[in-house]
């Protein structure tokens, strides 16, 4: 998948959670990626936040990098 | 069956009975712990969760609290689609299933009730249809952002004008090379009820509809027996 259509639908569910408190809403978001996005896109996501995470929104890019922290390299 | 196959693959499988199979469902599901076919003979039936707490089921669920304690509410964001209408697709398609046929279609197309739906028809309310010049029963072109396809229309009321309305029951019209490929946030699921489309008179099918025709036929073939020696 294109970073730009993972782009996109991260910054959907970000945008679902925005009206939470911003930590809250960067757990549900990193938790709603983990829980249910393929290992694959993950990996694709978790990649484009290293390359400099182009068009990711603040709690987006808040949540992959907690996602990243989790991660085992 | 699924014995024979479980065992084949390499899962041993030995049910004597079915009351085996619940047995180990009990064993393996804190909910379910409480069953037994012979509960089920005594009782009739059992609503989950049955187990210590609530030995004869739970007819009623979440009496005085949820599962968590106390309810709680989320303040959530609306997320539009980005799919909108504009000059160039003024109308929205969505799309759907009837009872009558529920997906037969997808099955074998084998059973009788595939006769009470013949086609897709592109429902029209009879404002926008006036506007563009389309006559009930008529072919019309049906276009979005993503394709097109071509069906008979079918002027009603039943849609509200800007909104049009057809079924994706039959390969001959492919509803879905219209629907765009945005899906739900949540569950990914596809946003098969908003596509901005216009529709407009044709002259029948699209040219794609045409091959597809043609494939369809060639592919379904079957070949002549070799004649006997």
């Amino acid at each position: 998948m294109s970073p730009e259509k993972l782009t996109y639908m991260a910054n959907q569910i970000a945008r679902f959670f925005a009206a939470q408190p911003k930590e809250q809403a960067v757990v549900a978001t990193c938790d709603h990626i983990r829980h249910f996005w393929d290992p694959r896109m993950r990996s694709q996501i978790l990649a484009h936040l290293d390359a400099g995470g182009e068009g990711l929104d603040p709690i987006t890019r808040a949540a992959v990098a907690k996602l990243r922290e989790d991660t085992p390299a | 069956m699924t014995q024979l196959l479980s065992n084949a693959l390499g899962y041993p499988m030995n049910y004597t009975c079915a009351s085996e199979i619940m047995d180990e469902i009990a064993a393996t599901t804190p909910t379910f712990a409480g069953v037994s076919f012979e509960k089920l003979d005594r009782l009739g039936s059992v609503q989950w969760p049955c187990n210590e707490q609530a030995p004869e089921g739970t007819p009623v669920m979440h009496i005085g609290h949820f599962v968590r304690g106390m309810g709680q509410f989320v303040l959530t964001e609306y997320v539009p689609t980005d799919e909108k209408v504009g000059p160039r697709f003024p109308l929205l398609l969505t799309t759907g299933r009837i009872l009558s046929q529920y997906n037969v279609g997808a099955q074998t197309r084998r059973t009788a009730n595939s006769l009470w739906h013949e086609e897709d028809r592109l429902e029209i309310h009879p404002h926008d249809a006036e506007e563009r010049g389309i006559r009930d029963g008529e072919w019309v072109r049906l276009e979005s952002r993503a394709g097109a396809t071509a069906l008979r229309a079918l002027i009603t009321e039943r849609v509200s004008p800007g909104v049009v309305y057809t079924t994706f029951h039959h390969p001959d019209t492919q509803t879905n090379v219209v629907t765009t490929e945005f899906s739900d946030w949540a569950t990914n699921c596809p946003e098969y009820k908003v596509t901005a489309v216009q529709v407009s008179p044709a002259n029948g099918p699209t040219e794609w509809q045409h091959s597809y025709r043609a494939l369809n036929e060639r592919t379904r073939k079957i070949a002549e027996p070799a004649p006997a020696k």
